[in-house]
């Protein structure tokens, strides 16, 4: 293999894939980048087995061939290289160089043979769809996911494909969040219901590109990205019935501007048991006030906020931090709370929805000791 | 050193109680919480007037109602007993520096060294105590006072339905050595057969027989039983509210590879713990494995979980913790199991409670017979 690359082009492809390599595995191999020079592309490909990504760069060919190279030695010296052109061969032993102006740099690389080959996908269908509607759906689902590995299915966000509606939901048990889009093309005919784990979801909202392409398999799921195609396991777990639980009469409405209310809950949580993070939101027609008491420490914080309330007076405990995280995944001026009782989940919205698109999230309170 | 002073608060008839706060009128009626008659239920708690016609806790409805047909049986509420309870268990805690709750209607408080808390004798201050929650939470209670939590209770039966016994330190033997053997806790049908055989009906007779003949006759359970016989027991409450870890460990008479016999272990120490932690009222959000391995060394894993008192889930993030923690491929010498990060209330509700809920009233139930026994009835499973 050898061909000739600009640093700058190379450490693009470098960046993309190499996020995916497993800091620690049992299996030495996947701690390499596998490189296929062909067609006028270099290939690199990364996977953990569970998650894989590979992304093409174009390159001058003087030798098509293919190999797998130690991630972080590799990707360590093209950082640190200017951006000037590189010469890259590799000799029948798997040694890899790298030849520029500032000197020579030799590895030893293994044969590609050992590196597992990319998922088959049987594909049920695809769905094409604006890839940073995607990317923002994304980002407001996962924050919710469970990291607890005696409820799997919570680890990861359900993808459901319905005819007119793609929607994306996580949760933790404590809260959940759900977003909708309209707007899509799909070649899917039946209601589809796959959970993706979280990594690979982290690294899809990072390409920056205009459309991508959702295929679905039986056990893997592929995001095309232009360049760039990442591939991930499906958890074979079932949901649980998440539209259950999201309440229908919530006749208690909060609508509040979102930083003022956030700001509130940030200054009073200070105070509040350092552990559950247990705040109280006193609401009645007259006033709202946000409190928070640490007995241990002997600490107490309350607020006053400005807001509209309309409904029956209701006490009712949160752990701030559940609210918090949703109230930062609300990018209106103003958010929408609604409640039923203290024990009921809380619905939390933007004021308005974007077009296409519908945001709802559900934090569950905390028992208030009186 | 200061006399060691327990008390056991015991409610008297208290679903009963309950039921006769939330119904008035069925104040001085004869009543039973107990389950319907064609639904094979039992009789869980008979006011006195009912108990004068021999029926008692545990009996079928049915021979309850032939014993004494003019009872009102009454269906149970548990969670308004759960409420009462919680709002006694609250007010006691401020007179009690050491608290542990035995039951829904049983609390042991540690009194040693509160001389100044009573402000003249501990006897007037236990009517002082039972006085208030008579009069603010309207139940009536019995309380007995010893030097262990054992002579506490049976001080405590006693004392029911309405009285106070103290047991001054040194007169428990003398306190129980008329009262029959069935008083003491683990005595059961096959034990109390046993003890007629040679003779034994009274407390104060077990405790004169000699350690070598009870060992002999009636094994290291009956030398068990011997020692509440003569007024001892552990004056130890369980309370790892104040504590920062709990924890367990077993040496193996040999080191073992067997995986069975491990997990096995663990099962029981994981219910052993989580025992404690229900009893306290407390959840865990930290798991600490430890190994020793046959070459003496050591080796721990810990894990932060959600906040759990319940043993399925323990079990199953201490198997975890073993297989991470089991990488040497020797025989293991000693496993140890121990939770930390102790606190009372689940961050947030749940979501998908239902199955939560039903786990959580079954352990609660689990509980409530076992200490009604006083001993292990009833063992909470696993899967495997």
């Amino acid at each position: 293999m050898k061909f000739s690359v600009s640093q700058a082009d190379l450490s693009k492809g470098l960046s993309r894939v190499i996020s995916v390599v497993p800091a620690k595995t049992t299996l030495p191999v996947l701690g390499n980048i596998m490189f296929k020079a062909q067609d006028g592309f270099l290939h690199l490909t990364a996977t953990d087995l569970d998650v894989s990504i590979t992304t093409k760069i174009q390159v001058d060919i003087k030798q098509p061939g293919s190999l797998t190279v130690p991630s972080k030695q590799f990707s360590e010296l093209i950082k640190n290289l200017p951006n000037i052109p590189l010469e890259i061969s590799s000799d029948p032993q798997f040694k890899l160089s790298v030849k520029c102006d500032k000197g020579d740099y030799r590895m030893s690389g293994e044969s590609d043979d050992d590196y597992p080959a990319l998922p088959m996908i049987d594909e049920k269908g695809s769905l094409k769809m604006d890839a940073k509607v995607l990317s923002r759906m994304i980002g407001k689902t996962t924050f919710a996911v469970s990291s607890d590995q005696l409820r799997p299915a919570l680890t990861g966000v359900l993808f459901q494909i319905f005819d007119k509606e793609f929607r994306l939901v996580a949760t933790d048990g404590h809260r959940l969040a759900k977003m909708v889009c309209s707007k899509f093309e799909s070649t899917i005919k039946e209601k589809t219901n796959v959970i993706v784990p979280t990594k690979a979801l982290t690294e899809v909202a990072k390409d920056i590109i205009d459309v991508v392409n959702i295929n679905i398999g039986q056990n893997h799921i592929r995001f095309d990205m232009g360049d760039t195609q990442l591939y991930s396991r499906i958890l074979d777990e079932t949901y649980p019935d998440y539209e259950r639980v999201i309440p229908a009469n919530n006749d208690k409405k909060l609508t509040a501007d979102t930083h003022m209310v956030a700001d509130a809950f940030k200054r009073v949580s200070i105070f509040a048991n350092p552990i559950t993070h247990q705040i109280r939101l006193a609401m009645s027609k007259k006033s709202i006030a946000i409190s928070a008491e640490d007995i241990d420490g002997g600490n107490t914080g309350m607020e006053k906020l400005q807001a509209e309330y309309e409904g029956e007076d209701l006490q009712i405990g949160y752990n701030s931090q559940l609210v918090l995280a949703a109230l930062n995944n609300v990018d209106t001026q103003e958010v929408v709370i609604q409640f039923k009782n203290s024990t009921s989940a809380g619905i939390i919205m933007p004021s308005s929805q974007v077009e296409n698109e519908n945001q709802m999230m559900l934090v569950m309170p905390v028992r208030l000791n009186d | 050193m200061q006399p060691i002073r327990i008390a056991h608060i015991d409610l008297t008839a208290f679903f009963v109680s309950v039921e006769r706060l939330l119904h008035p009128e069925w104040v001085g009626k004869p009543i039973m919480v107990a389950g319907k008659a064609d639904h094979r239920g039992v009789v869980t708690c008979a006011s006195y007037e009912v108990r004068k016609f021999g029926v008692h806790a545990g009996m079928a409805t049915a021979i309850a109602q032939r014993k004494c047909p003019i009872a009102i049986r009454v269906d149970s509420h548990h969670d308004a007993y759960e409420e009462h309870s919680r709002k006694v268990r609250t007010y006691l805690k401020q007179y009690a520096p050491v608290f542990e709750p035995a039951s829904i209607d049983e609390f042991y408080i540690d009194w040693t060294g509160c001389e100044k808390l009573f402000g003249g004798s501990i006897v007037s201050f236990a009517e002082k105590i039972q006085k208030n929650i008579l009069e603010q939470f309207g139940l009536p209670s019995a309380m007995g006072i010893a030097s262990n939590k054992v002579t506490a209770k049976i001080a405590c039966d006693n004392a029911k339905p309405y009285g106070i016994k103290e047991i001054a330190p040194g007169a428990e033997a003398a306190f129980l050595e008329p009262l029959d053997v069935k008083v003491l806790p683990g005595v059961g049908e096959v034990m109390l057969k046993q003890l007629h055989q040679f003779n034994i009906r009274t407390c104060g007779q077990l405790a004169q027989l000699t350690p070598e003949f009870v060992e002999e006759n009636l094994g290291m359970w009956g030398l068990h039983i011997q020692g509440y016989a003569q007024g001892n027991g552990s004056h130890e409450l369980s309370v790892a509210r104040e504590q920062k870890q709990i924890s367990t460990e077993e040496t193996f008479a040999r080191d073992t590879r067997d995986k069975k016999f491990l997990h096995q272990t663990l099962h029981e120490m994981t219910l052993k713990l989580s025992e404690i932690l229900r009893h306290s009222e407390i959840k865990a959000r930290c798991i600490h494995l430890k190994l020793r391995y046959a070459d003496w060394v050591d080796q721990t894993r810990q894990m932060e979980i959600s906040p759990t008192h319940d043993p399925a889930v323990i079990y199953k993030k201490a198997l975890q913790l073993l297989a991470k923690a089991d990488t040497r491929g020797l025989p293991i010498r000693l496993i140890g199991i121990g939770l930390s990060r102790f606190g009372e209330e689940e961050a947030a509700l749940d979501l998908f409670d239902e199955d939560n809920t039903k786990r959580e009233h079954m352990l609660k139930a689990v509980d409530g017979i076992n200490s009604k026994f006083d001993k292990t009835i009833i063992q909470i499973g696993t899967a495997e």
